[in-house]
């Protein structure tokens, strides 16, 4: 008995031992262990400029992160996922990340559609999905608790295009419009017609355009522009976008149709792509963006510098770029506060969740919708002798307080309504 | 609307109708003796505007960007021909159809790799910036660029098809290929010349419209179904349907959004429909 008691004895301490020596490695492991972050974005497809740039926004992040020795002192592991822009291959990316790659986190830079059908499958996936792009305001009333939107809204677009106008240009009542004809052209006309009126009392609207998206030929709506005769006292306001915009751009100057209006208001949010792809040729105007290279911030300095120093000299850092580096920003910062990459305790920390320095200033997270409230930058673009395209001067910007009031909580149901 | 308004969209549109056939007349040759449906064309299209901008760029001119977004895709066509199709012409339509699709994805990412997936553009040559009056609308000199290169280049195809030696043998071979090779001609070899012929005109309006459009990977995509509705319309295999097909879609699609804004889109869908079912093989197409 006594043998067997010993025998007992000794088995269960080299069980422990064993067993230690399993646990710990494991811990230590875990403790060590990369943080995985899943890059969801579009970057093939008619969508590509969108995703690409935002992957290489993460490509910056995930360098600088592991330079400064990662989060929680764990190096940060980007893993890269393609939608094409369709819903369906985003819906099998993220469940591709998440059960088969084991991502822990998901940023997400893609067009409004593939972000929408995104939300409910976090839902069941259940980790954190931060998207640094995607526009619509559908994406206030369809979020979710895993769910966070670090971009602006069509409608803080809208607005913040006509505020400018009636501020820079007093003079200017009248504005035409050329916006792409489906829910974000729609959302944005609307919205900046809205708050025109209610800034000028006399606006008039004396033609409203409506190319469908891909319009390969924009010259008879440019031809129907130029038969309103005068157009010195006219803005025109646009949210064509990225290739849609640059033919506009570049058959309105065929016509000769920025000589003769009073100012161009592109409210497309992708002014600097616009502007690189038409290089010297390019449009002076007012532009809106989810982002700006020219905001002044310690961080945003610092990555236009990475920016520079990674993808040469005369680049710079595009709307969906930027978007996607504060989606980066608010991730990390919360995961550090939350002291672990648990999603509960992510989300806790997440929501409310304020930031001093963010490529955009000052920002925060709404807790009951999850939209980041951040600054809205405008800016003129002109010729820049140190770049081979237009860039931006005199920036406009709306701080981060100001665009809360656009976008106000009695207008939304937020995340709770969701459930 | 006036009738100066009218007017300048006519010519507008007539623009929009030449650059679409130059696309549609490649096809459309390309099906007429291959009886082929050649889906890459639109990746030939967009090759073109991209050796175009590449061309330009490091010439600064631009009328070398055109002549190499011509030459390099006929090149490019006489190996697609050699080195993929010839094997599958007697193979069924939706073959083919599969094949050519599949070029089309090969092409576009490969585009990719080379140009990156952001737009770029060709600038205007200086000789055709400008506007003309007419009628009091101003109208872009490169629109009558435009419509004098697509008259030139329809009489030249006519010509060429109707009054030369080998435009009578195409035309034969596009009848009887066993009774044109049983007389002495090359069939394969004709085929290869064709389908060069028509992969240089994909190329060259890409390159015509290189100053006025965005060069994006997939930019063949959007005019290959114009150019499809134009031959369908027009008849498959027809020059004189890709002229007429490319003048009913070109002039709509400009006064059409003076008219009913909403429904210009729809229109040439509904009269491609109607075209099928009426007469599927197209206004001056023949039965085959």
């Amino acid at each position: 008995m006594k043998e067997g008691k010993w025998v007992g004895s000794r088995w269960f301490i080299t069980m422990l031992v064993a067993l230690s020596l399993a646990i710990v490695p494991c811990v230590s492991l875990a403790e060590t262990a990369p943080i995985k972050v899943a890059h969801v974005g579009a970057t093939s497809g008619i969508f590509s400029s969108l995703g690409v740039g935002g992957k290489q926004a993460m490509e910056i992040w995930e360098s600088m992160v592991n330079a400064k020795g990662g989060i929680l002192g764990r190096p940060v592991k980007v893993v890269y996922y393609n939608t094409s822009a369709k819903p369906a291959n985003g819906i099998e990316m993220l469940k591709k990340a998440v059960y088969e790659d084991k991502a822990d986190f998901i940023i997400s830079t893609d067009s409004s559609g593939v972000v929408l059908a995104s939300y409910p499958i976090m839902k069941e996936l259940k980790k954190v999905y931060i998207s640094g792009t995607g526009a619509a305001e559908a994406m206030q009333n369809t979020t979710n608790r895993y769910c966070f939107h670090a971009s602006h809204s069509s409608r803080t677009f809208g607005y913040a295009m006509a505020m400018l106008l009636h501020e820079k240009y007093p003079n200017i009542k009248k504005v035409i419009g050329v916006n792409p004809d489906y829910a974000w052209g729609r959302a944005v006309w609307a919205a900046f017609k809205d708050s025109f009126r209610k800034f000028q009392p006399a606006a008039e609207f004396p033609l409203e355009l409506w190319p469908p998206f891909g319009t390969l030929d924009f010259k008879p709506y440019v031809s129907q522009i130029m038969a309103l005769g005068d157009l010195n006292q006219c803005a025109i306001h646009t949210s064509l976008w990225a290739g849609d915009q640059v033919t506009f751009d570049k058959q309105g100057k065929a016509f000769g149709m920025f000589d003769k209006i009073g100012v161009f208001l592109d409210d497309s949010s992708t002014n600097l792509a616009v502007e690189t792809a038409l290089g010297a040729d390019g449009v002076t105007g007012w532009g809106t963006s989810h982002y700006s290279y020219i905001y002044n911030s310690p961080s945003n300095g610092e990555f236009v510098k990475a920016w520079q120093a990674k993808f040469g000299k005369t680049t710079l850092p595009t709307s969906s770029a930027g978007g996607t580096f504060r989606a980066c920003q608010f991730l990390q910062a919360a995961i550090a506060k939350a002291g672990k990459v648990d999603t509960d305790a992510v989300i806790k920390a997440l929501e409310g969740l304020h930031l001093e320095d963010t490529v955009s200033g000052p920002s925060y997270i709404r807790e009951w919708d999850h939209i980041v409230i951040t600054a809205m930058i405008l800016g003129e673009a002109t010729k820049d002798p140190r770049y081979p395209y237009f860039t931006w001067k005199n920036p406009y910007i709306i701080k981060a307080g100001d665009v809360e009031k656009i976008i106000p909580k009695e207008e939304f149901k937020g995340w709770r309504g969701n459930q | 609307m006036t009738i100066h308004m009218f007017l300048g969209q006519i010519v507008i549109g007539i623009s929009l109708a030449a650059n679409l056939f130059l696309v549609a007349s490649g096809l459309t040759i390309i099906f007429g003796l291959l009886r082929l449906i050649n889906f890459a064309h639109a990746s030939l299209y967009a090759l073109g505007a991209y050796f175009c901008f590449t061309v330009s760029g490091w010439t600064g001119n631009y009328w070398m960007g055109l002549a190499a977004s011509c030459f390099a895709t006929m090149i490019l066509g006489a190996a697609i021909e050699i080195g993929l199709l010839r094997r599958i012409y007697k193979s069924e339509h939706i073959l083919q159809l599969l094949l050519t699709f599949a070029l089309i994805l090969a092409f576009t990412d490969l585009t990719k790799l080379v140009w990156g997936p952001f737009p770029v553009t060709v600038r205007l040559p200086a000789a055709l910036s400008g506007v003309v009056l007419l009628s009091g609308n101003p109208i872009p000199v490169y629109c009558f660029f435009l419509i004098g290169l697509g008259l030139a280049v329809g009489l030249g195809l006519y010509l060429f098809m109707y009054r030369t030696k080998w435009g009578a043998v195409i035309r034969t071979a596009a009848y009887d290929r066993e009774m044109t090779s049983a007389l002495g001609v090359n069939v394969p070899r004709l085929f290869t010349a064709v389908f060069i012929l028509g992969a240089g005109l994909g190329g060259l309006g890409g390159g015509i419209a290189a100053p006025l459009t965005t060069i994006i990977p997939d930019m063949g995509m959007l005019i290959i179904i114009d150019s499809f509705a134009v031959i369908i319309i027009g008849g498959v295999g027809s020059l004189m349907g890709a002229v007429v097909g490319s003048l009913i879609i070109g002039i709509w699609g400009a006064i059409g959004l003076l008219i009913v804004p909403q429904f210009a889109m729809v229109f040439t869908f509904v009269l491609m429909g109607i075209i099928l079912l009426i007469r599927p093989w197209g206004i001056f197409g023949e039965k085959f």
